[in-house]
């Protein structure tokens, strides 16, 4: 797991899961431990990214918890910090079955951009976004 | 001199006392000076988990926005030792994104500054741990079961709540023998070194 390498001192590891129910909808991935005492920020680490349709589009990432309005957002639908690139989904045929394709952005890729609100996306119905990290 | 934490405060985490050496245990009214037997040997507790959740029963609630959330309290007899003896431990955190307050006894806080309780969460000792340096770890002593800690877990995660709570302990015991310390009649002081370590009130 990329999330227990390489930890700054004082980091914790976090990996967290959720599926887009709806391309239309802002969809909060995960709420960053912003409240006192704790203040913590957050930095992904791994990002895994995989969608069953034809409707393609990108994940949309930005830094905004949709619980609160108390922490200041950092971006929006429009202005996203992280964006993954469209799936290279391979519809079924008359030879084969469709097939899913799971983008993965790792460590090496990974800009280092701190999350102090949420990380909030758009993407793809059904997309599946699973994110490793860590909170310090 | 009295301190709460080991005088050997290096990487490694040794006993502090051998068979022969003298123990002031404070505070001294409630408990005095001891010594472990020439025919004793400390011995190594390995490391133990204890969840302070109860799995697919109680949870620990996820963190509200004011970064407080209901804490789960216990009281731990896990770490008790027998009669005449003490135990040594140093704590990690288990969960990350749970952080832990040790209380002994009861309402007194075991690591404090100006500021009250100081916790310890996966951060802060698991990074010590992975490097060796144990020498950062909070560190407690416990005699017989009359100065039981209570520790509290709160959760930092704001998404859920959870059923793991747990933290790790592990360190030494030391069987003991009361001692009848010579004392200097002028200074009051003790006339053989000794080694000393405060537990807390007798609860």
């Amino acid at each position: 797991m990329t999330a227990y390498r390489d930890l700054r001192p004082g980091a914790q590891p976090v990996a967290f899961s959720k599926r887009v129910t709806s391309a239309a909808t802002n969809t909060l991935l995960w709420r960053v431990p912003w409240g006192n005492p704790v203040n913590k920020v957050f930095e992904p680490t791994k990002i895994m990214f995989q969608t069953a349709t034809l409707s393609g589009g990108s994940l949309l990432i930005w830094d905004q918890d949709l619980s609160s309005a108390t922490p200041a957002s950092n971006g929006s639908a429009g202005g996203a910090l992280l964006t993954v690139a469209a799936q290279p989904y391979v519809p079924a045929t008359a030879s084969g079955a469709s097939v899913d394709v799971v983008t993965i952005i790792s460590k090496d890729q990974m800009p280092q951009i701190t999350f102090l609100a949420g990380l909030t996306c758009t993407g793809p119905i059904n997309t599946q976004v699973t994110v490793e990290g860590s909170v310090y | 001199m009295t301190t709460s934490t080991s005088i050997l405060s290096q990487h490694h985490f040794i006993p502090i006392l051998k068979p022969g050496y003298a123990i002031r245990i404070e505070p001294l009214s409630q408990f005095g000076y001891y010594r472990i037997p020439r025919s004793a040997v400390p011995e190594v507790l390995p490391m133990e988990e204890i969840n302070l959740a109860t799995p697919f029963t109680t949870t620990l609630t996820a963190m509200s926005d004011t970064g407080q959330t209901t804490s789960i309290s216990t009281k731990l007899t896990a770490l008790d030792v027998n009669t005449l003896q003490v135990g040594h431990y140093r704590l990690v955190a288990v969960d990350p994104l749970v952080r832990f307050e040790v209380y002994q006894p009861g309402g007194n806080a075991r690591f404090t500054n100006k500021d009250g309780p100081i916790s310890f969460h996966w951060g802060t000792t698991q990074t010590w741990l992975d490097r060796g340096m144990l020498e950062h770890l909070p560190e407690i002593f416990v005699y017989e079961d009359k100065t039981p800690i209570t520790v509290k877990a709160y959760s930092m995660d704001p998404n859920k709540a959870t059923y793991q709570a747990r933290f790790a302990y592990f360190g030494f015991k030391y069987p003991l023998e009361v001692y009848d310390m010579p004392i200097d009649k002028n200074t009051k002081e003790p006339m053989e070194p000794v080694v000393t370590i405060k537990v807390a009130e007798r609860s």
